[in-house]
């Protein structure tokens, strides 16, 4: 089946970042092959994405006192009870409403009391079910975008994203912080991993306005948010580090920034312990210990991504940059040699070849590396 | 401080939620402290103004504890909270730019260049990287709020589609489109600063 060009733009964006499942995939790129016009486009595309993937845009360090800011903020708050305790003593109270109501029928059937007020029924028929929390204001929507076509199927590209945004293949890789305390070399056990985000309903999303999601595909337990990738090193930067000050001088509880373990590490190599080969995970395993200075596992584990796609360019671009990392220069060398082979994009092309030329000048040798 | 929560709750966002939710405010806090480096993450790419940004995730946190009553435990913690976050951050950024007219100027961006000289790095393609890396951060700062948000939790913080669909209460199709006519956006803009784009 040919597809049209106005159905293939609408899916370029995900083919771009290899969230296709593989028979579409197929389609668009047959398409590409035939239409220079979308072949611009979709080159268009994956350059903006390499560049948005390559930038370094790092977040604000979290304010050292923010903690203490909420639980000063929230102290004026009133006495939260648990949900079900207001409902059982509104349904008491309706119930208490019930048996009043039906003694006084049974009352007024014997003639007990003449004349009977209302008010029991009346106060029956009023009685109101538990309150209800507002619902916060609902976001804010402009005139619709135009939408994909949904019934065109796609795979879950929180399994298979991939880094890679050229066509057809690499993965760029982020010049990251620099090196910190080496570890000891080889590949680490079982570790912690991260799920990839599930297709959960937000059932709760009504709350703020949000249609409910459709139905859960894959539900998984709750499980903590992995803390946000830092664009560099650890330390404090000079805001973070002002904002501290202030905490201590203001006498407020200071977060002890060093001391915060890496939950998101631990997340990632409990995953892997479970699935050794999940493409995925490794990709991000080899970021964060990049992002937390672990050159010895961030090349173990990039070396196992060339392990599982030899044939990828940008995956030996990775291992080169870790080997480097590690302080590898053969290894590097080699790898480099093998990102150049397999055509990387840039601007990694560019940078493998200078590198190369660094390290052979080095190492004095034209035959560094073995692989 | 954070090791210590998880080594006393298995499951350390389902044990805090449930206790905030019956009013353990300190078990609140703690869920702060698990989450306000994410929440950063999205808010400080917005808001590029160091103390705006510090009121915005405060707010926030508050706003959630308002609500926590309300949040079913069959999604994640943090996609709610996210979903918070999305909001009252496009909300007060809407205002920001009713009040002053103009689109924030964000020359107090607070953000601290991150690039080191690295070992890797010759310093030649350090200075290009961090030359490429203000365009696109200049780029994207031009982009619409709802355009710049999907940016931002795609790219920066690496969210995928479905998680920002969730967040965002739309289609996964809608969240594709919307990344789809930021890049061709952000392709004029980096175009216009002269970057390798």
């Amino acid at each position: 089946m040919v597809m049209k060009c106005s159905d293939v733009k609408k899916l370029l964006m995900p083919f771009v970042e290899g969230a296709l499942d593989e028979s579409l995939a197929h389609k668009v790129g047959e398409h590409l092959k035939a239409c220079s016009d979308c072949a611009r486009e979709a080159e268009a595309l994956a350059e903006t994405v390499t560049a948005l993937r390559e930038a370094d845009v790092p977040a604000m360090e979290p304010a050292a006192n923010m903690r203490s800011r909420v639980m000063a903020g929230i102290a004026s708050e009133p006495v939260r009870r648990g949900w079900w305790t207001g409902r059982v003593q509104a349904w008491s109270a309706a119930a208490a409403v019930v048996l009043f109501a039906g003694v006084l029928m049974v009352s007024l059937r014997h003639g007990a009391f003449e004349g009977a007020p209302q008010s029991a029924m009346e106060s029956l028929d009023r009685a109101e079910p538990p309150a209800a929390y507002a619902p916060a204001a609902p976001l804010e929507e402009s005139a619709p975008e135009p939408e994909l076509n949904d019934r065109i199927v796609m795979k879950e590209p929180s399994k298979e994203m991939k880094k890679s945004v050229s066509l057809p293949e690499e993965a760029p890789v982020r010049q990251e912080a620099k090196e910190k305390s080496p570890v000891a070399e080889g590949e680490k056990g079982a570790a912690l991993g991260r799920k990839d985000a599930p297709a959960e309903a937000a059932a709760e999303a009504d709350k703020f306005g949000f249609s409910p999601a459709a139905e859960t595909t894959a539900a998984s337990k709750a499980e903590p948010a992995p803390a946000a990738p830092s664009g560099g090193g650890d330390s404090l930067d000079s805001v973070a580090a002002g904002d501290l000050r202030k905490a201590e001088a203001n006498g407020a509880a200071a977060v002890d920034e060093a001391k915060k373990p890496d939950d998101r590490t631990l997340e990632l190599e409990k995953t892997l312990s479970e699935n050794p080969d999940h493409e995925g995970t490794l990709l991000a395993l080899v970021k964060d210990y990049r992002r937390v200075g672990r050159s010895q596992d961030e090349y173990a584990v990039a070396d196992r991504l060339t392990k599982l796609k030899p044939d990828n360019a940008g995956y030996w671009f990775m291992r080169a940059q870790a080997a480097e990392r590690a302080k590898l220069p053969n290894e590097a060398a080699a790898s480099y040699k093998k990102a150049i082979e397999l055509k990387v994009a840039e601007p990694n092309l560019s940078l493998s070849r200078s590198r190369l030329e660094v390290l052979e000048k080095s190492t004095g040798s034209g035959e560094a590396g073995s692989r | 401080m954070v090791d210590k929560l998880k080594d006393n709750f298995a499951d350390s966002d389902a044990g805090l939620v449930r206790r905030a939710k019956a009013g353990d405010a300190q078990a609140f806090g703690d869920l702060v402290t698990l989450h306000e480096r994410s929440v950063y993450g999205i808010v400080s790419r917005m808001v590029r103004d160091r103390d705006e940004a510090d009121d915005l995730v405060q707010e926030i946190f508050i706003s959630a504890f308002r609500a926590i009553g309300g949040f079913r435990e069959t999604a994640k913690f943090s996609t709610w909270l996210h979903s918070i976050a999305v909001n009252t951050t496009l909300k007060r950024l809407k205002r920001m730019k009713r009040e002053r007219g103009v689109s924030i100027d964000d020359e107090e961006t607070g953000l601290a260049d991150r690039l080191e000289s690295e070992d890797v790095m010759s310093p030649q393609e350090a200075v290009e990287l961090s030359e490429r890396s203000e365009s696109v951060k200049r780029a994207v700062d031009s982009l619409p709020d709802k355009q710049k948000i999907v940016v931002v939790m795609h790219y920066f913080e690496e969210m995928p589609c479905e998680e920002i669909a969730q967040i965002l209460g739309c289609s996964v199709g809608t969240v594709w489109s919307r990344l789809h006519y930021a890049c061709i956006r952000l392709k004029g803009e980096l175009r216009n600063v002269n970057s390798v784009v």
